[in-house]
């Protein structure tokens, strides 16, 4: 190729303390990683609302969007431009500085989080098209696709994950609205609350893989290694992703916005690009709880289940890296679909149904679980774990009746002050309840409880 | 004037310095929120104010009127067929039911008979009202509990309600159908109005039956959060006056169409001993959220079969009681055609003229979607009535919202709301 020619070596035209050593390489492409998977997420988000409209309107008989655009696929640019034209309203008494910051920190933690996602496996330099390799000096090296090689990465995402909450309750507190409150005050005890049976199950997977680096992680699920986390974790895989689903806010989870309890919850006095954030902080959320299932329970790029040598290689050169970049974005696509099918088929929570839910269900389920795995690799039976989760469910369903239970959460608690719900003493209705029983401030019981019938 | 137009001395009551809260009790750590009137679940304007300790409602107060427009002051302004333009918008979730209603009870009060062909159609257009509002609530049920896509299956299916009001009065929505002794205009074809119901009720309704019966019946969360929630008893039903489905899904067997028959629910309706029409009456036990979605399901399904059996016998001859009742605007051509024609239509719509109506007053009701719909109706001679007044069911429905709500959790009251479905602008009138 004559136009490449005194190009051989373009390394001498480097400064000096640029050597083309395997960790030059790895942040140099972890750095390219995180500038095109940004854009592609972004993007994925704005199209991520396209396609959950035009997905329900399936679901519901509909036609969606189809007026912008050929096939109405300019919509999301539309409503981009929507969201940055409207006034940008503070309402009256609001805390400014924290209204203004709380979008932005529920963008950074949903958006970080994507650091460690391995979106391909390890590209093999020497294999570049062209002689890249060797004009850059980088023949032998081998990079993996990652925004950063973080052999901790799942305790990293653990930690990450939950700070996303502090925007939802400091939006929630800021906005000066009950509404908006209360949506702050579910949000934050929902997520700490669904933090155990999420990391609970996340350490089944790790260990049984015996590593918390994600990309050891989808080794062990493909080519030869193993069959997917999937069909060996069935019980933590709806574990995490029903975690996942409550994460991200995400219906039947969706308590902390319930647009028909709490209008718009945390986000009600939110507009212009401010809501566009919770918006799409939203479905950052669940596309990297989507990507976060593929590479811990759907093997990441691995293409068959059953762990078979017939398989994506782990490593290569770019046409098998890209391909298993694709497969990793068709899985993270479907997992997103998937969520968005939930959505537009459940009803919510009520919030004590939710907490039952979580401390009464998940939690027993997933410390079983982790029990189960934790016998059966110091056994060494990782590789009919499957076998665990059948154990695990068959447990649950014996001992589950006996665990402490809260009695039907639909009755009637009596209250001071109701008229029709009265605090009555000595007929079995007094409840628990904190204020209910506290009687400090009860100036006349009898004149107070009158029935008007 | 049959009555005295003074007010009653004697009761002294006055509404400024009534105290109606008196039995308030301020207790600790509550809150006060204000629920609507501007707000997604409260369906139109209802304002609610909650006290709330945590998430659970000590005390519910709701507040009306934020849609009161007056109808039935204008109903002594309107004679009585324009007044079906404003009773067609009180319930406007099935709008040909207050059609209905409302000259139902002018006929009463006038005496007048409607031919077998016009009770007919009116019993059958009167179901499809019902089949509109349940199909509406019940999906509502769902939207109320984050479900859309229920809504969105009953909603589909009003649209071909839609046509077929369309079809019959020339209006999608506010069909305005009804005139004193019969409709303002005969089916445009009777072929074609029971090929649109049959594809209706054979065809869309049991689809959207299933699909709705499949996505909420056994769904998890939604019996969760319905069943136990807003309880009420059968003897408290009655002692506050609940009707409709809200009634029967306490264990009341209250249904006007049975107890208090009129058009082909009444036995001997075409003069010839015709059979009233077979249909069962839903009745539940429990009284809560869930059994009250049960008892609109159950609705449906008798309303199609009462659909399914008047269809096919709806008789030949006039749609109006005959031009020498003096009470039916004559058709055009007659108006056009015949000097008799000309002076009833002068007679009816003149100025000085108007009906010969006897000075008297009647109650009656039918039985609308959401209960006993009824109208009080006082003539006094004139043109126009003297008095005008609505039973409305959400009127009555409503009142009992916070013996339903009180100790229960603010996610409920979207629930309870929606299994009253409260129609504000019936309520408030």
């Amino acid at each position: 190729m004559p136009a490449l020619m005194g190009l051989e070596n373009l390394t001498q035209y480097l400064p000096s303390w640029v050597a083309p050593t395997p960790a030059f390489c790895q942040i140099v492409t972890g750095m390219l990683v995180i500038l095109v998977m940004l854009h592609v997420i972004l993007g994925g988000c704005a199209y991520g609302i396209m396609l959950e409209r035009k997905l329900s309107a399936w679901m519901q008989d509909r036609v969606g969007p189809n007026r912008v655009g050929p096939a109405g696929l300019l919509q999301p640019i539309a409503d981009g431009l929507k969201f940055i034209m409207k006034e940008e309203y503070t309402p009256r008494g609001a805390d400014k500085v924290l209204f203004m910051i709380a979008p932005t920190l529920i963008m950074i933690p949903a958006m970080i989080s994507f650091a460690i996602v391995p979106w391909g496996g390890t590209l093999e330099l020497s294999q570049l098209p062209f002689g890249l390799a060797k004009m850059l000096g980088v023949e032998g090296i081998t990079v993996r696709l990652a925004g950063a090689v973080v052999n901790v990465g799942m305790i990293y995402l653990l930690a990450v994950a939950s700070l996303g909450v502090y925007g939802v309750a400091l939006g929630g507190w800021a906005s000066n609205s009950k509404f908006s409150f209360l949506g702050g005050l579910r949000a934050s005890a929902q997520m700490i609350s669904y933090e155990i049976p999420m990391g609970l199950a996340l350490l089944c997977v790790v260990l049984t893989a015996g590593t918390l680096d994600p990309y050891a992680i989808i080794e062990a699920q493909s080519h030869g290694n193993g069959m997917w986390n999937l069909l060996q974790h069935p019980v933590a895989a709806v574990l995490f992703y029903t975690c996942m689903l409550a994460e991200s806010n995400r219906a039947p989870f969706d308590l902390a916005e319930a647009e028909s309890e709490l209008v718009g919850g945390y986000h009600t006095e939110y507009s212009s690009m401010r809501f566009a954030m919770f918006f799409l902080a939203e479905y950052f959320h669940m596309i990297t709880g989507a990507a976060f299932f593929s590479v811990l329970f759907l093997g990441g790029w691995s293409l068959n289940p059953f762990g078979g040598s017939l398989d994506l290689p782990m490593q290569g050169g770019l046409p098998i890296v890209l391909a298993q970049v694709g497969v990793m974005l068709g899985k993270v696509t479907f997992m997103v679909a998937f969520a968005m099918a939930i959505r537009w088929t459940l009803p919510r929570f009520r919030f004590d149904q939710l907490m039952k839910l979580a401390w009464e269900g998940m939690i027993p389920t997933a410390l079983v679980m982790l029990l189960i795995t934790a016998v059966f690799t110091y056994l060494g039976w990782a590789s009919s774990i499957w076998a665990g989760s059948l154990l695990c469910v068959a447990v649950m369903y014996l001992v589950g009746p006996m665990l402490p239970h809260q009695k039907n959460p639909n009755h009637r608690i009596g209250m001071i002050g109701s008229r029709f719900s009265p605090l009555v003493e000595g007929t079995g209705s007094v409840s628990s309840h904190p204020v209910a029983m506290s009687d400090a401030a009860i100036p006349d019981r009898r004149q107070g409880l009158q029935s008007i019938h | 004037m049959p009555y005295t137009l003074s007010p009653d001395e004697t009761i002294g009551l006055d509404v400024e310095s009534t105290e109606y809260l008196k039995d308030h009790v301020q207790a600790p750590d509550r809150w006060v929120l204000n629920f609507g009137p501007q707000h997604p679940a409260t369906h139109t304007t209802l304002r609610i104010v909650l006290e709330l300790d945590g998430e659970r409602v000590a005390r519910a107060t709701p507040h009306i009127g934020y849609l009161h427009s007056g109808f039935e002051k204008l109903g002594e302004h309107h004679d009585w067929n324009q007044w079906v333009c404003t009773a067609s918008r009180m319930d406007y979730v099935s709008p040909i039911v207050n059609d209905i209603a409302w000259h139902h009870a002018v006929e009463t009060l006038f005496g007048i008979d409607v031919t077998p062909r016009c009770k007919v159609v009116r019993t059958i257009m009167a179901e499809i009202g019902r089949l509109q509002n349940h199909l509406l609530c019940i999906g509502a049920a769902g939207l109320d509990l984050g479900a859309f896509t229920g809504f969105l299956y009953g909603f589909n299916e009003r649209e071909f309600i839609y046509d077929i009001v369309e079809y019959v009065s020339g209006q999608r929505f506010h069909p305005d159908w009804t005139r004193v002794g019969g409709a303002w205009r005969d089916l445009p074809d009777d072929d074609t109005f029971v090929r649109m119901v049959r594809n209706f009720i054979d065809v869309r309704l049991p689809k959207a039956i299933t699909d709705l019966e499949t996505l909420l019946n056994r769904n998890r969360i939604f019996r969760d959060r319905l069943e136990g929630v807003g309880t009420i008893s059968r003897e408290d039903a009655i002692a506050w006056s609940l009707t409709g489905p809200m009634a029967r899904a306490s264990g009341v067997r209250r249904d006007v169409r049975k107890d208090e028959p009129y058009l082909c629910y009444a036995p001997n309706w075409d003069g010839e001993g015709a059979d009233p029409v077979k249909f069962s009456v839903a009745v539940g036990s429990k009284g809560d959220c869930f059994e009250r979605y049960l008892v609109r399901m159950e609705e449906v399904k008798q309303s199609a079969k009462i659909i399914d059996q008047l269809i096919h016998r709806i008789p030949k001859g006039s749609m109006n009681v005959g031009a020498d009742s003096k009470a039916v605007i004559p058709p055009k051509g007659d108006v056009y055609g015949s000097i008799e024609g000309t002076i009833q239509l002068f007679e009816l719509v003149m100025h000085n003229r108007g009906w010969d109506v006897p000075v008297g007053e009647t109650y009656t009701a039918i039985e609308s979607p959401n209960g006993e719909l009824g109208f009080f109706v006082v003539g006094a001679g004139g043109k126009y009535p003297w008095r005008v007044r609505c039973r409305p069911p959400c009127f009555m429905n409503y009142q009992c919202f916070p013996k339903l709500i009180e100790g229960h959790q603010l996610a409920d009251v979207v629930a309870v709301i929606g299994s009253i479905n409260v129609i504000a602008a019936e309520l408030d009138r």
